[in-house]
């Protein structure tokens, strides 16, 4: 029997603790409150989380059960904890970022009418995510994954009166269902082979599942993956899922949610690494993904979409650095992307709630530096590390990945360096566009203020983060020792070459300097090709076409089950859902219609039924 | 030899329920006109058979083999699932007089007669001692419409009861005894056709489900609401009996049967606007789930360890289901549209409704997922693939209406005015919640029943 | 003599079968019940004739008995409360509860 510290326990207790008085005692009394005992919470997780790092940094990680959920007969399910490098690196900036959208969120929700509500659902986000991560085996990691969806989804559908919200909040959770089946798929895989999910039996005997079956799991989890983490052909929820509160949306891509995809890839690695051209297969979705998303941010206007797009790009960028046989690159990559990514999010919050919009385009901002100094520093130094400047954080994670591509050599390198070009690009875009310069294309908001400062210190201190964190990069290697499944080769950062150090800041330049070149010396070039050709924009507008292919494929299949072939010209995934709920309205009403109240009826299938149970019996 | 212990086991509960009836019976005899006994009284005598009844019930019977009857396992935690569901039916009805609580038990007696019975004849017995005060109960709703689904369900149940007797004497041609023995040949497999035939009428698979949904509309809440937990648990006891006769044929029908009921059941129920029936409707494709639980654990040979799902699932349901009917009394809610912005007007009721909705739909960490799960793990391991597919598929079909309901309490307008809640006593809200938080508690922590089933068979 | 009394029961099971199926008077619906449950209590006390274990078979036939009569009685006033709620005593006439 191990030891388990009470910091494990913490870690669960006191969120718990903290929804408890919550629900029962701040929200029917005081629910202006509401944030108080969860703010506390936040603040003993991440404590706890910072004593389990300190405990892993020295190599003592654990790895045991809690309690049986089940017994039955000769298989069960533990409730446990695993200690490990991968999962408390993640855990430790998932709390420390959390926590602080926590105290963010209090000042940016304060007076909403569903204030209670929304925190509370909130925490439960925040713990999901935290169980998720200190799993020690997949039927937890499913159930915990599933809390999490649900969780996103009441929140993206927070402001329920809002039509587009509610479409969102549906899109999001059907296709995090799609993914999820995949996971619940392999869960089952991995039961009815081995009745026992525990990673750290798993990672013993992944070597020696036959190569079939070792290739079903890592397609279901890659499945899952790129439906959680938003990678290629399943990213469209993300981006709509902006209709939900800012913080929500910090939390979600900093922190939360999409880089629980990253971390099942992670926690997956052993067997995924072992199929053959796998690890290449999620290399080129996740280039792909990171080119195509760079490339429409750069033609977002909306403020929220860019940096959503933004999200998607960098978890492409995960998912390269992962597949090239880079895991370490890739998880510091997950970690110092969650400080920038917070602090862009949260900046782009303080701006709607100067505008006291729930979200704004770069039409109604600009020359805001002056007006707004500690937002405009802050963001300057969240997208210094983004697009991969010198000594930020976001220099050291991408220099990581670049290295991996440089080492792999060939069409990597030309990907990697276009993202890095591409990163740079829209995110000096909006910086330009936001805060620089007035253009005749722009209104001027009016009275733009600070935020209060209990909006602006988060913030302040997740930038300092956002700068920082990079030089923690051999530190994060040596937690992530502890606990590193033996098969796969140990994650280390090679010291980085020059010479690629050399071509990503370049390719950064390149792309900061053309973002100057089209917003400052052309200033209205954002509007004027919008307007000279509406064909491209259209086309952008759309994702390049992308949107299309899904609710083709789904038009054509549902004309196919529907005979009268009615011509479908919803958008996209809404076509999905409305056409199957069509089919399932049709199959309801012809079952509906045979029960037509007639004692008669009923009686005569009550002996069809027993006729043919009788006459299988007879004729078998 | 017959021990006391065994015999207190095994007739020990359907004594004490009878002894109950009788009691109320009394009791409402002996009043006078004027003086009417008040009707707690007949409830709390009623409850306290009940409470009994599942004492007694935990005696551990396995030992002994009286004629007719047989104790085991699963029997014994079924009769705990029925005889818990009589609890809040006992609770929550308004009689006018003795007779309503006096049929209920009558009702569980039959029940607790198939939880302990070893022969085909104690099963017929049970089976109507079950059936006949149940349509009598539901002759008895309050709804308008109740004498036509008493009419429906009596002579639907008639000519299931003639259909399990036909079986049973067939059986009986080619057994020559009545015990639970496989008959040899297909005469036997015939004759076990028509009693599973039956039994899946009791259960409400389709086809033979057409009595169900009207039977639920017409009865008031908590009665549907004890059919849709007592009744339901006491057929797959019914048929997890017949399972142990067969020779195989009819067992490959089971899980094609569960995956027609889940899907059918499910895809009726999304058009529905009345909730009972609405709720009707998906107590049909839970059947299946049932049936589908019978069905895994008769094709792995009737292992202990997969009889877990089934009780797991007939428990679970308990919970979730009578939960939700109640919670249509309490409420007196009756139309799907006027759960439209339930949330702003009545946020109490919408999220006590809106838990149980969750587990009945399965969604983690609920007591509906485990039981879902549990029951496609054993499929899984019994290999019946296909319909596991289809039973996934009618899950996902359930979705629809369940997170629908959801939506519509909490992201929907209200429409007209807001009805006025209506004075419902605070014990029976705390009794809902309390199913509510059931629900959701067997999902986090589904060890408590496997520990209450280990704790009653010891 | 067994294949004729088993030819008699089976052709009253479905004498009964058909009663029930096809006729709309609740009446005939109900008798047509009550001959299924004869056949089979014909059935089964034929067969006590000849089973090792007899007793067994007789006592079954007097409890099915026992029972329909008690199935009956909750039958028929059923149907008297049809009638007496002014609507005919025929299937169709109850017809409210569907879809």
């Amino acid at each position: 029997m191990i030891e388990i510290p009470l910091a494990v326990y913490l870690l669960f207790l006191a969120p718990l603790a903290a929804l408890a008085v919550g629900f029962f005692v701040t929200r029917p009394l005081k629910p202006e409150w509401t944030h108080i005992p969860i703010l506390a919470s936040c603040v003993v997780v991440t404590c706890s989380a910072a004593s389990l790092a300190g405990m892993v940094y020295e190599g003592r990680g654990l790895d045991g059960t809690l309690f049986y959920w089940m017994v039955a007969g000769d298989w069960s399910v533990p409730f446990g904890v695993r200690i490990d490098g991968v999962g408390v690196s993640v855990l430790s900036m998932v709390s420390l970022v959390g926590a602080l959208i926590h105290v963010y969120a209090a000042g940016y929700m304060k007076g909403e009418p569903g204030f209670a509500r929304f925190f509370l659902v909130f925490h439960l986000f925040y713990l999901s995510m935290i169980g998720l991560l200190v799993s020690n085996n997949y039927v937890q990691f499913y159930l915990f994954w599933e809390l999490v969806g649900v969780c996103s989804y009441f929140l993206i559908g927070y402001w329920m009166h809002k039509e587009t919200a509610r479409r969102a909040a549906m899109q999001a959770f059907l296709t995090l269902r799609v993914a999820d089946f995949g996971l619940m798929l392999a869960v089952l895989v991995i039961l009815g082979l081995y009745r026992n999910t525990r990673f750290a039996a798993l990672y013993a005997v992944a070597g020696a599942l036959p190569a079939g079956l070792l290739a079903l799991l890592g397609v279901l989890f890659v499945w899952a993956a790129a439906g959680k983490s938003a990678l290629f052909p399943l990213y469209f929820w993300l981006p709509d899922a902006m209709e939900g509160p800012t913080p929500v949306s910090a939390l979600m891509h900093a922190a939360t949610m999409v880089t629980a995809g990253i971390f099942l890839l992670v926690r997956s690695w052993p067997f995924i690494s072992l199929v053959p051209g796998l690890p290449e297969f999620i290399a080129v979705v996740g280039a792909a993904t990171a080119i195509f998303a760079a490339l429409l941010a750069a033609s977002q206007t909306d403020l929220k979409r860019i940096l959503a797009y933004s999200t998607v790009s960098h978890l492409g960028l995960m998912a390269f650095g992962l597949g090239l046989r880079h895991v370490g690159a890739g998880v510091f990559h997950l970690v110092t992307h969650g400080f920038f990514k917070a602090v862009l999010f949260l900046c782009a919050g303080i701006l709607a709630h100067a505008a006291h919009k729930s979200t704004v385009t770069v039409s109604e901002v600009g020359g805001l530096w002056r007006k707004m100094p500690l937002t405009f520093v802050c963001f300057t130094a969240a997208a210094l590390s983004l697009a991969g400047f010198p000594f930020t954080a976001g220099f050291y994670s991408k220099d990581a990945i670049l290295d991996a591509a440089f080492a792999h050599g060939g069409w990597a390198v030309a990907a990697g360096l276009a993202i890095a070009a591409g990163s740079a690009f829209y995110i000096f875009r909006m910086l330009f566009l936001t805060f620089f310069g007035s253009r005749a294309d722009q209104q001027t908001m009016e009275h733009p203020h600070e935020a209060p400062p209990v909006m602006a210190v988060p913030v302040a201190f997740l930038a300092l983060g956002a700068i920082g964190v990079g030089w923690l990069g051999h530190g994060l290697m040596r937690m992530l020792l502890s606990g590193w499944p033996p098969s796969v080769p140990p994650p280390g950062l090679t010291e980085p070459s020059h010479a690629v150090s050399a071509a990503a800041l370049m390719a950064a330049a390149l792309g900061a300097g053309a973002a100057y070149w089209t917003t400052m010396r052309l200033p209205s070039w954002d509007w004027d090709w919008r307007r000279e050709r509406p064909a491209l924009a259209a086309l952008f507008a759309e994702d390049l076409g992308w949107r299309r292919v899904p609710a083709a494929c789904v038009s054509s299949a549902v004309w196919f089950a529907d005979k009268v072939g009615r011509v479908l010209d919803h958008d996209s995934w809404d076509a999905a859902i409305e056409g199957s709920a069509g089919a399932c309205r049709r199959v309801s009403e012809a079952g509906g219609r045979l029960a037509t109240g007639s004692i008669s009826d009923s009686l005569w299938w009550v002996m069809t039924g027993a006729a043919a149970l009788l006459a299988w019996a007879g004729y078998r | 030899m017959i021990s006391l212990a065994s015999v207190l086991g095994l007739w020990g509960p359907a004594a004490v329920l009878a002894g109950g009836s009788l009691a109320v019976l009394a009791i409402g005899l002996g009043a006078s006109d004027e003086h009417r006994p008040p009707a707690w009284l007949m409830r709390a005598t009623a409850a306290a058979a009940v409470l009994l009844a599942l004492a007694l019930g935990a005696v551990s019977p396995e030992a002994a083999r009286p004629p007719l009857l047989r104790g085991d396992l699963l029997g014994s935690s079924l009769q705990a699932v029925f005889l818990a569901a009589g609890l809040p039916f006992l609770f929550m009805m308004d009689p006018a007089d003795e007779v309503p609580p006096a049929l209920a038990l009558g009702s569980l007696i039959g029940m607790a007669i198939i939880a302990v019975s070893g022969s085909l004849l104690a099963l017929f017995i049970g089976l109507e001692l079950m059936s006949v005060p149940a349509y009598l109960l539901v002759a008895r709703s309050r709804s308008p419409r109740a004498l036509e689904a008493a009419v429906k369900y009596f002579f639907a149940g008639g000519a299931a009861a003639a259909l399990f007797l036909m079986g049973m004497a067939v059986h009986f041609s080619a057994a020559g005894s009545l015990d639970l023995a496989a008959a040899p040949g297909r005469v036997g497999e015939a004759g076990l056709a028509l009693m599973v035939a039956a039994a899946l009428f009791k259960l409400g698979a389709v086809p033979l489900h057409f009595w169900l949904p009207d039977v639920y509309e017409a009865s008031d809440p908590e009665l549907a609401g004890f059919f849709s937990t007592g009744v339901k648990a006491a057929a797959v006891l019914l048929l997890a009996r017949l399972t142990g006769i067969s020779q195989g044929p009819i067992l490959a029908v089971l899980p094609w049967a569960a995956a027609l009921t889940i899907l059918f059941g499910a895809a009726v129920a999304l058009r529905q606007t009345r909730l009972q029936r609405l709720l009707a409707y998906s107590s049909i494709s839970h059947a299946g789930f049932m049936l589908l639980a019978v069905a895994a654990w008769a094709g792995q040979g009737r292992p202990l360890s997969a009889a877990g799902a089934v009780f797991f699932y007939a428990a679970a349901y308990l919970f979730m289901s009578a939960g939700a009917f109640l919670w249509l009394k309490v409420t007196g809610l009756s139309e799907r549209s006027e759960l439209k912005g339930l949330a702003r007007s009545r946020p109490a009721d919408a999220a006590v409704l809106g838990v149980l909705l969750l587990a009945l739909a399965g969604i983690p960490p609920t007591a509906g997922f485990v039981a879902k799960f549990l029951v496609f793990w054993e499929g899984f391991k019994a290999g019946i693939y296909a319909p596991l597919v289809l039973a996934g598929l009618g899950a996902f079909l359930s979705l629809g209406y369940y997170l629908g309901m959801v939506r519509d309490m909490y992201f929907d307008e209200p429409e007209g005015e807001a009805a006025a809640a209506p004075e419902a006593g605070m014990t029976r809200r705390c009794l809902v919640s309390a199913f509510a938080v059931l629900a959701l508690l067997l999902g986090v922590m589904p060890w408590l029943v496997d520990s209450l089933r280990a704790g009653g068979s010891r | 003599m067994s294949a004729l009394i088993w030819a008699v029961s089976g052709l009253l099971f479905f004498l009964g079968l058909a009663a029930v199926v096809l006729r709309r008077q609740l009446l005939a619906v109900f008798l047509g019940m009550e001959l299924m449950v004869v056949a089979a209590a014909l059935a089964l006390g034929h067969e006590a004739t000849r089973a090792a274990a007899g007793a067994e078979g007789f006592v079954a036939v007097l409890l099915v008995l026992a029972v329909a009569a008690a199935e009956a009685v909750v039958g028929l006033t059923l149907v008297l409360r049809v009638h007496w709620s002014g609507r005919p005593a025929e299937a169709d006439s109850l017809r409210e509860l569907r879809g």
